[in-house]
């Protein structure tokens, strides 16, 4: 394999890595920015969307894929939608300690559920047809469903940034991200902004574990990880901060592709000690303005 | 006054003969032997505990059925290690202190087991770990540290052999930083470098336990250009690696030798994306060899699981169960210590070949399996084809080499 070759494969597989954490760390810190939570049951939505993706594989309709790309987040949104209003709203008035208690709480109640719900087999998922296989890039080979991926999370972050720049509700949710009391004096029934950011933070989350579904693992704790990466990813980039968990996640991405070959047993380091340097100078993180 | 005296008989009598009845009551109760099980229950290897945990019941089942242990009935005590050292501690010990168990069987992995072994040997009780890691019948050893399952030694050094007859000499490897997963490489690099000193390992790839993304390890590997590569990964972590390999388009550069791929679980998931015509190894198969033994254990394993095929881990867990039944036997008394001065050279014609318990290092000896991955019509997932048997005389260290631990 040439360098240049080997080069490109490899910031590919970083911009990979680093599209999914942005799915799952842009909703991260919408919660934070607006609702000021730190949700520990965010990787349990994307945890659900690889879960729900196989139960639509198995199904074995036509388009399946497609299908499943649209109704499950759609889906989620509603389930999370149902949680936070039954469940969080009850909590906000009180210290926020509960508010995170509660999101444990339920990560692990999940754990627990789908192993119930699905069994305890290891599942599958099958790449769809249409995006199978590999393009050659020079003299090396890459696959089409990684560059699937790659190209949808820019298209997933402007539709994104449109919700949040050019309509009335992204209007709300940036208001309500720098200054709730303001908000709520202007009369706007904040409690819905919640809801909705929270349903949309766990779309999107569930966007990511259904996308990575067919080359990972359907497991049940797999949200841990990628929990524990997008907060890290979200305090790089600034809590609330939209830009920074762009950011962050490509930076990230890009960390864990050429990172082993720096330090090969160590790599993860790399990632921890910028989030070592943006604690000590920069607490408020690289685009951030609020603070934990 | 005589009223008095009758009623104080009375009571004396009540007394005497409820006693009598209680400690006949606790006579009864104390005619079973236990066994403690550490399996992981719930999290992301349920799927392994749950088969071990089907292999051990059916084991207790059949000696029961059979008439028990010495007159007495077996029972297993099945609890969940959460995969997790403090509560496997935890549970293991209530289960030695309070439960009384004979013997403590799992948990699974190295970590845990090696907190257990601890306890363990701190208890005196024998424990038989499922972690197929070296430290165990080696530095970790210890007189009440036994393991009847495949090590990573034995099946690693089998697949030297197999890698040897092949003639492939350049190398890489992958496999998870941690005890178990540099077992694995280690031992087959180590006997492939014996039996051929020019075969040479250029990249080695360690990602951690739990990995989620091995395509950086995927495109350097594939920018080496070795020949073949050995993959010590195991459980999910191989499932994801498979998948990504494949969508890489590895298998058709090089030549894959995966220790854990042959296991029926990962053939099963995996159907279409199994690397097929690449090497893989299993420590139990249920349609090879097609003995006796092995066409019934795998018969009444289906009758009784709603068709479920008996995989690597559920046919070690039965012979696990039934190696210690047969040291009991031999002990003549379901005393801990005595059942320990048993346990060695105990030997089960086990459903996949025979097992020794070799004294040295308490290490079952049994043959290694491995084989070509290859489709078969006569089941809806993939097999091993073109078996290989490496019997233990190969596959383990010589006598001498090991045990140094196990007094």
């Amino acid at each position: 394999m040439t360098d240049a070759s080997y080069l490109l494969s490899q910031f590919l597989n970083g911009l990979t890595i680093g599209m999914i954490l942005l799915l799952i760390a842009s909703g991260l810190t919408m919660l934070l920015g607006v609702l000021t939570i730190l949700n520990f049951a965010h990787g349990a939505f994307y945890m659900l969307g690889a879960y729900l993706l196989y139960s639509i594989f198995v199904s074995k309709m036509f388009s399946w894929f497609w299908i499943a790309l649209i109704i499950i987040p759609i889906f989620i949104a509603f389930i999370s939608g149902f949680l936070e209003i039954f469940l969080l709203r009850p909590l906000y008035k009180r210290e926020r300690l509960y508010t995170l208690l509660l999101t444990f709480g339920l990560a692990m109640v999940f754990d627990d559920l789908v192993l119930i719900i699905w069994g305890r087999d290891f599942l599958s998922v099958e790449v769809p047809k249409i995006l199978s296989g590999t393009i050659s890039l020079g003299d090396t080979s890459y696959p089409i469903y990684f560059l699937f991926i790659i190209v949808l999370g820019p298209v997933v972050s402007l539709i994104l940034w449109y919700l949040l720049y050019k309509t009335k509700f992204g209007k709300l949710i940036r208001a309500a991200s720098n200054d709730v009391e303001m908000l709520e004096a202007l009369g706007i029934n904040v409690k819905w902004v919640f809801t909705g950011v929270f349903a949309l933070g766990a779309s999107l989350s569930c966007l990511g574990g259904l996308l990575v579904a067919p080359f990972r693992s359907i497991v049940p704790g797999m949200g841990l990880e990628i929990f524990i990466e997008s907060f890290i990813v979200v305090v790089i980039g600034g809590l609330g901060s939209f830009g920074g968990a762009i950011i962050g996640a490509l930076l990230i991405g890009q960390l864990e592709a050429f990172g082993i070959l720096i330090i090969p047993n160590f790599s993860m380091i790399f990632m921890y000690l910028i989030l070592l340097l943006v604690l000590i100078f920069k607490p408020s993180g690289l685009f951030g303005e609020k603070t934990i | 006054m005589i009223k008095k005296i009758l009623l104080k008989l009375f009571l004396v009598k009540f007394i005497f003969l409820s006693s009598l009845l209680f400690s006949f009551g606790v006579a009864y109760a104390e005619n079973t032997v236990k066994i403690g099980v550490l399996n992981p229950l719930t999290g992301l290897y349920a799927i392994v505990g749950k088969r071990a945990s089907q292999g051990i019941n059916m084991a207790v089942d059949e000696i029961n059925q059979s008439g028990g242990i010495l007159g007495m009935k077996l029972e297993a005590l099945i609890r969940d290690s959460e995969t997790n050292p403090d509560s496997s501690v935890r549970t293991g010990k209530r289960l030695i202190l309070q439960d009384k168990v004979v013997a403590l069987f799992g948990p699974l992995h190295g970590g845990a087991a090696i907190a257990v072994n601890n306890l363990a040997k701190q208890l005196k009780t024998p424990q038989f770990p499922w972690a197929a890691t070296e430290e165990i019948n080696t530095t970790m050893c210890s007189r009440y540290t036994w393991r009847v399952g495949s090590s990573a030694q034995q099946t690693s050094r089998a697949g030297a052999l197999i890698a040897y007859r092949e003639g492939y000499k350049n190398w890489s490897s992958i496999s998870s930083d941690f005890s178990y997963g540099r077992s694995v490489v280690n031992q087959f690099k180590d006997y492939l470098t014996e039996l051929d000193n020019s075969s040479n390992f250029k990249y080695q790839a360690w990602p951690k336990l739990g990995e989620d993304d091995y395509s950086a390890y995927i495109t350097n590997i594939a920018k080496e250009k070795p020949e073949a590569l050995y993959v010590g990964l195991f459980g999910a972590d191989l499932i994801k690696f498979t998948k990504q390999a494949k969508a890489f388009g590895l298998f058709d550069k090089l030549k894959i030798f995966t220790d854990f791929g042959g296991n029926h679980i990962i053939l099963k998931v995996l159907g279409d994306n199994n690397p097929f015509g690449h090497w893989a190894s299993s420590r139990y198969l249920h349609y090879y060899p097609e003995t006796e033994a092995n066409k019934n254990f795998v018969k009444n394993f289906r009758a009784r699981y709603d068709g479920v095929y008996p995989d690597m881990v559920a046919g070690e867990a039965y012979s696990t169960t039934m190696i210690l039944a047969k040291a009991i036997q031999k002990a003549g008394s379901a005393d801990k210590e005595k059942i320990v001065d048993a346990l060695g050279e105990t030997v089960f014609n086990a459903p996949e070949g025979w097992i020794i318990m070799r004294p040295s290092d308490h290490q079952g000896w049994q043959s290694s399996f491995w084989g070509v991955i290859s489709k078969d019509s006569s089941y809806d997932f993939p097999i091993l084809k073109n078996i290989q048997v490496i019997s233990p005389v190969q596959g383990s260290h010589a006598d001498e080499k090991s045990g140094q631990g196990c007094k």
